[in-house]
């Protein structure tokens, strides 16, 4: 066999690693897409608009929600009441699959909140709205405190 | 014994070929599934939150006490379609100076109401608003993105003179306001 000639092995082999480097660096660069998908599929399949949406409408119904500012039953609250919440079911239901309703502590008779009170402080007295939104995908439930002034 | 070291480049040059030879069998099975900006939902994810934000500065009423209209609401409860077109339109092209060719956003605004007249709970629907046809956008375009609103109309009276009491209850009530965007 004739003899080998080694010169240059050192150059031969960084000439590899390097090439080698770059395939690396490749993959690497090539995952950068799939990191921006799941980021932006995640904050698509969450549906924080729609559950801001309902509890923003909520807040706003203020003193028109039934308990707050009343003392006694009050029928055209109960009736706005019915309408809100028919609405919201339906439509959440129909356009954008969701379960959505919520519930608050009503005025009549024999109502626990009612007869009993509900919480509060010296300053405030706080009515309990829970929101409830399930799209199959995700499940929000949420018990918000709405103070009202005493 | 002297270790015999002939052969040494032989010895990485089999080496290598074999780690290519690996990587390039790594490459070719991954790359079923190539990825581009538009299948990644990234450009997706920042026009629906343009619209929702859009959205909900039109319905910030002016008024805020309980139940109040918001501009929105009145826009609905008064069928004005056109006016829906321009505000959406101005925030949504509300920019840092982009060219028109980046700037080239469309829309479909249907609105969804609840009727109980006749005794049941149906869902209506009706073309609202749309954005100014574009040839482009009857050739291509990119997917459709979905945003809602719930918009609270405290007065249906002039829809219900406009659609009728089969498709509009007379009275306060909440309506599901649907936009589609989309690229041209």
């Amino acid at each position: 066999m004739e003899a080998l000639n080694d010169d240059g092995q050192w150059i031969v082999m960084m000439g590899f690693l390097v090439a080698i480097g770059m395939f690396v660096l490749a993959i690497i660069y090539s995952q950068a897409p799939l990191v921006g998908q799941t980021t932006a599929e995640s904050v698509i399949e969450f549906p924080k608009n729609e559950i801001q949406d309902i509890r923003g409408k909520l807040v706003s119904m203020g003193n028109t929600l039934p308990g707050i500012s009343q003392t006694t039953p009050n029928g055209a609250q109960e009736t706005l009441q019915n309408r809100f919440r028919g609405d919201i079911a339906l439509l959440s239901m129909s356009r954008n699959n969701a379960i959505a309703n919520y519930g608050i502590d009503p005025v009549h008779n024999g109502n626990y909140w009612y007869d009993n009170g509900t919480y509060g402080d010296i300053f405030y007295t706080y009515h309990q709205i829970d929101i409830h939104y399930n799209n199959g995908i995700t499940e929000y439930t949420e018990a918000l405190l709405l103070p009202e002034r005493n | 014994m002297v270790m015999n070291d002939e052969g040494q480049l032989y010895t990485i040059e089999g080496i290598t070929a074999g780690v290519i030879m690996l990587v390039t069998a790594f490459t070719i099975f991954n790359s079923g599934l190539v990825y581009t900006p538009g299948d990644a939902h990234i450009s997706d994810m920042q026009i629906q939150q343009l619209g929702y934000d859009a959205l909900q500065m039109m319905d910030t009423p002016e008024d805020m006490s309980p139940m109040s209209a918001s501009p929105l609401a009145l826009m609905i409860q008064n069928n004005d379609g056109s006016g829906f077109k321009t505000k959406f339109n101005e925030y949504l092209t509300l920019h840092t100076g982009t060219t028109e060719l980046v700037n080239s956003l469309e829309f479909n605004a249907t609105v969804y109401n609840r009727v109980t007249s006749g005794g049941g709970d149906t869902v209506n629907s009706y073309v609202f608003s749309h954005s100014t046809d574009s040839a482009v956008s009857q050739l291509t375009r990119e997917p459709a993105i979905s945003i809602t609103r719930y918009v609270w109309l405290s007065d249906a009276n002039d829809l219900k003179s406009h659609f009728g009491a089969a498709k509009y209850d007379n009275d306060e009530q909440l309506v599901l306001l649907e936009v589609l965007i989309w690229r041209r």
